[in-house]
């Protein structure tokens, strides 16, 4: 009976565990290495000698940063290149961790990061995206041993003990699985663009008007940011990407989370451009009601290329 | 306090050293008390009051001056409890279209207390039967509030319990061993196969109809999966833990989207729940003995009430109605597939039966569920999956739940009865664990029961 041999599976099963978890890092880095998937670039050390060109940054969560289409922005500039960080559900204390990354691993290349001010609130509880839980950034970038524990954003603890003191959870990675992904089919989930209109239902209207949009920013995170890049001389701008006119028009708390964005840059004297409702009258560029499609990315990025180009950023 | 949390893992390891250091009976159970009643208070303090009230009422069963009644009073009163918590508000709401006006009360729901509830119902009921001894005041609120099964489950009969209490617990190797076991692979299917499911299905269920045909339907299988692991991981967790205790307690999943036939499906899905109905109510209401017709009544009654048991919401009500109604079509039709081919055929129609009532049961109202299975049908969208990652990553997952689900019925961990076997399955498991686990703490899907 396999009861016989009940501890040799309990011992067995416990130091693979630990095994693994110990040597999965070993497993993660070629492959995430091997990827052009664009968060895998943050693991990455650029030590290319031709590639000179200074770069730009857009960070923030997916959800209103998914319209910026870098790949789009990339072929209207020549002289630059763009990096969309976005990520589903990225919070404060990863957004601090993947811009440690970028400053060390591309110094002197990184001119502007361009912030979605979504990802700041004051209390991370009250991020209203189940996707947050699939963002593990700090531990992708942990794996790779570097320095990027920025004490701006609170680290992921668990009675006080820090998640990244356990090396067994490096191996899961949810940027490993997305890099791999990319390797076998060269595309990610943003880049599938969403070739969808949202049709606005009833039903998804009574939704939408049940729907609180609380973004109470943390002045103190923002300021503190700010002065961390201001000081390797990288400009600091926030933006607002588009957002479906419904969306706008319905969701409770809405226009006090945009007044309250404006009036803190205001105070800290961080540039701030509010394109929440730019296409107020366009719901065909939308796949649902928080982000752009196809259609949309490429025309919020063109108009972001004018943009970038009239206001010299 | 999760079961997949650290803090949980703490308090466990806290209480299993001082359990077996204790050399005397009555000392464990009292512990199981202190414990259990930390446990609930994690959730929040106030709440203890009400489980101790619960088991007040379930003991006073046994006092001689309620002896030789009938336990209406009890069972009114333990019910009484769960109608002002769960019910009171939704009847409250509903008696408005007759007219009726009451205020409603501002109430938060106590975790588990559908599960407590019945529990203490059971121990009533089988004191009433005769089917379980007199006990002390502690070892009432140590099967009532035992902390493994308190939140979520399963509905341990006083039968089954209480006579696990009458001897100092000790430890026993194999009994931890397969604790362990069974608890590593209930947080398995919560943290690899049903937290992941569940971030693909509830981005669809929480917009229902504003996004594609190909998105719904993944939803709607991925829901499936989700709610039966999240829960079977949940009891499985539950009785591997009270395992590693010494407890022994009947499994409450059997394969159930095996089954070919609503009618199996019940006898495989929370059994422990489906067992209470059909003791404590289904044969209290005559069962099977009263004529053809009334037997169908007591089946949709039954499963009408168990619908409400999941929640105070007609999306609940509907659920358990249409469950009723098919068991009583199954019923009349003696349906009951026996060859091979018809069994197959039926396992298919089954699961998608069941799983299209999953829909009833996740959204938030009527209207959600019609316009989400609306959304189904659209054919120009249907081929089109628009977070394509999660989804080949949640489909990898499904081929590991078909393949869990077909050993499972092979005996248990059979393979392991070769240890190269044991070596296998432990890198396999470890692997996937680590690779494909959620660590974010997901609570369990029966908690807000």
């Amino acid at each position: 009976m396999y009861i016989k041999h009940i501890g040799t599976v309990f011992i067995a099963w416990f130091l693979v565990f630990v095994l693994m978890g110990y040597c999965g890092k070993l497993l993660l880095k070629p492959v995430v290495e091997m990827s052009s998937f664009r968060l895998s670039i943050a693991g990455k050390v650029d030590k290319s000698v031709d590639n000179k060109k200074s770069m730009s940054l857009f960070m923030g969560n997916s959800r209103v940063m998914g319209g910026v289409n870098c790949n789009f922005l990339n072929r209207y500039n020549t002289d630059k290149n763009y990096y969309n960080l976005a990520y589903n559900g990225l919070v404060f204390s990863d957004i601090c961790a993947l811009m440690d990354t970028y400053l060390n691993n591309f110094a002197g290349r990184v001119t502007t990061v361009f912030l979605n001010p979504m990802v700041l609130p004051k209390k991370k509880e009250k991020t209203e995206n189940k996707a947050e839980t699939i963002s593990d950034v700090q531990i992708f970038l942990s794996a790779f041993n570097m320095k990027l524990r920025d004490k701006i954003g609170k680290t992921d603890s668990v009675l006080g003990i820090k998640l990244s003191l356990f090396p067994l959870l490096h191996f899961n990675n949810e940027l490993f699985l997305r890099s791999l992904y990319y390797l076998a089919v060269n595309k990610d989930d943003q880049d599938y663009g969403n070739n969808y209109k949202v049709q606005l239902t009833d039903l998804m209207l009574r939704h939408l008007k049940r729907t609180r949009f609380n973004c109470m920013l943390d002045i103190k995170a923002l300021g503190l940011f700010k002065k961390k890049i201001n000081k390797r001389g990288i400009k600091l701008v926030v933006i607002t990407p588009p957002f479906h006119p419904a969306y706008v028009k319905n969701v409770k708390g809405f226009k006090k989370s945009m007044e309250n964005i404006l009036s803190i840059t205001d105070k800290l004297n961080i540039e701030y451009f509010d394109h929440s409702k730019l296409f107020i009258k366009k719901d065909e560029l939308f796949s649902d009601p928080q982000h752009l499609n196809i259609a949309g990315q490429k025309e919020y990025t063109k108009y972001l290329h004018e943009f970038v180009l009239n206001k010299k950023i | 306090m999760l079961f997949n949390s650290f803090k949980y893992l703490i308090f466990y390891f806290l209480f299993f050293i001082l359990f077996y250091s204790i050399k005397n009976r009555k000392s464990q159970i009292l512990l199981i008390c202190i414990g259990s009643l930390y446990f609930y208070a994690a959730w929040n303090i106030s709440h203890v009051i009400l489980l101790f009230l619960v088991c007040l009422i379930a003991y006073s069963v046994q006092l001689s001056f309620f002896k030789q009644s009938t336990p209406w009073l009890q069972i009114v009163l333990a019910l009484g409890i769960l109608f002002v918590f769960k019910y009171f508000n939704f009847f409250a709401h509903e008696l408005i279209y007759f007219n009726i006006s009451l205020n409603t009360v501002n109430l938060i729901l106590p975790v588990g207390i559908s599960f407590y509830v019945f529990q203490a119902i059971s121990y009533i009921v089988d004191k009433q039967r005769m089917q379980v001894k007199s006990v002390s005041l502690q070892e009432v609120v140590a099967y009532i509030s035992f902390f493994p099964q308190l939140v979520a489950g399963p509905i341990v009969r006083a039968d089954v319990f209480l006579p696990q209490l009458a001897r100092r617990l000790i430890f026993d190797k194999k009994m931890f061993y397969t604790g362990i076991l069974l608890f590593s692979m209930g947080m398995f299917k919560k943290v690899v196969i049903a937290d992941n499911m569940g971030l693909f299905a509830d981005s669809v269920f929480d917009i229902s109809g504003g996004t594609t045909a190909g998105n719904h339907i993944l939803a709607f299988y991925f829901y499936a999966i989700q709610i039966y692991y999240d829960f079977c991981g949940y009891s499985d967790m539950a009785i591997g833990i009270a395992r590693t205790l010494g407890f022994k307690f009947p499994a409450n999943f059997n394969r159930p989207y095996f089954s070919a036939s609503i009618t199996q499906f019940w006898k495989r899905w929370h059994i422990s729940l489906s067992g209470w109905l059909r003791d404590y109510l289904y044969i209290s209401l005559g069962g099977n003995q009263r004529g053809r017709f009334r037997l169908l009544l007591n089946l949709a009654l039954v499963m009408l009430i168990g619908g409400l048991w999941h929640g105070a919401a007609w999306t609940f009500i509907i659920w358990g109605g249409f469950h009723g109604l098919l068991l009583a079509v199954e019923r009349l039709f003696s349906y009951n597939p026996q060859d091979r081919v018809s069994r197959i055929f039926g396992i298919i129609i089954t699961f998608h039966l069941v799983a299209l009532l999953w829909i009833l049961f996740r959204s938030a109202d009527i209207a959600s569920a019609i316009t989400f299975i609306k959304a189904m049908t659209d054919i120009e969208s249907m081929a089109i999956i628009t977070s394509k990652f999660i989804a080949v990553k949640c489909l990898f997952l499904v081929v590991i739940f078909i393949l869990i689900e077909f050993f499972s019925n092979l005996r248990t961990f059979f393979f392991l009865r070769r240890k190269k076997n044991v070596v296998l399955f432990a890198i396999v498991y470890s692997f996937l664990f680590l690779l494909f686990g959620n660590f974010s703490e997901t609570p369990f899907i029966y908690f807000q029961f």
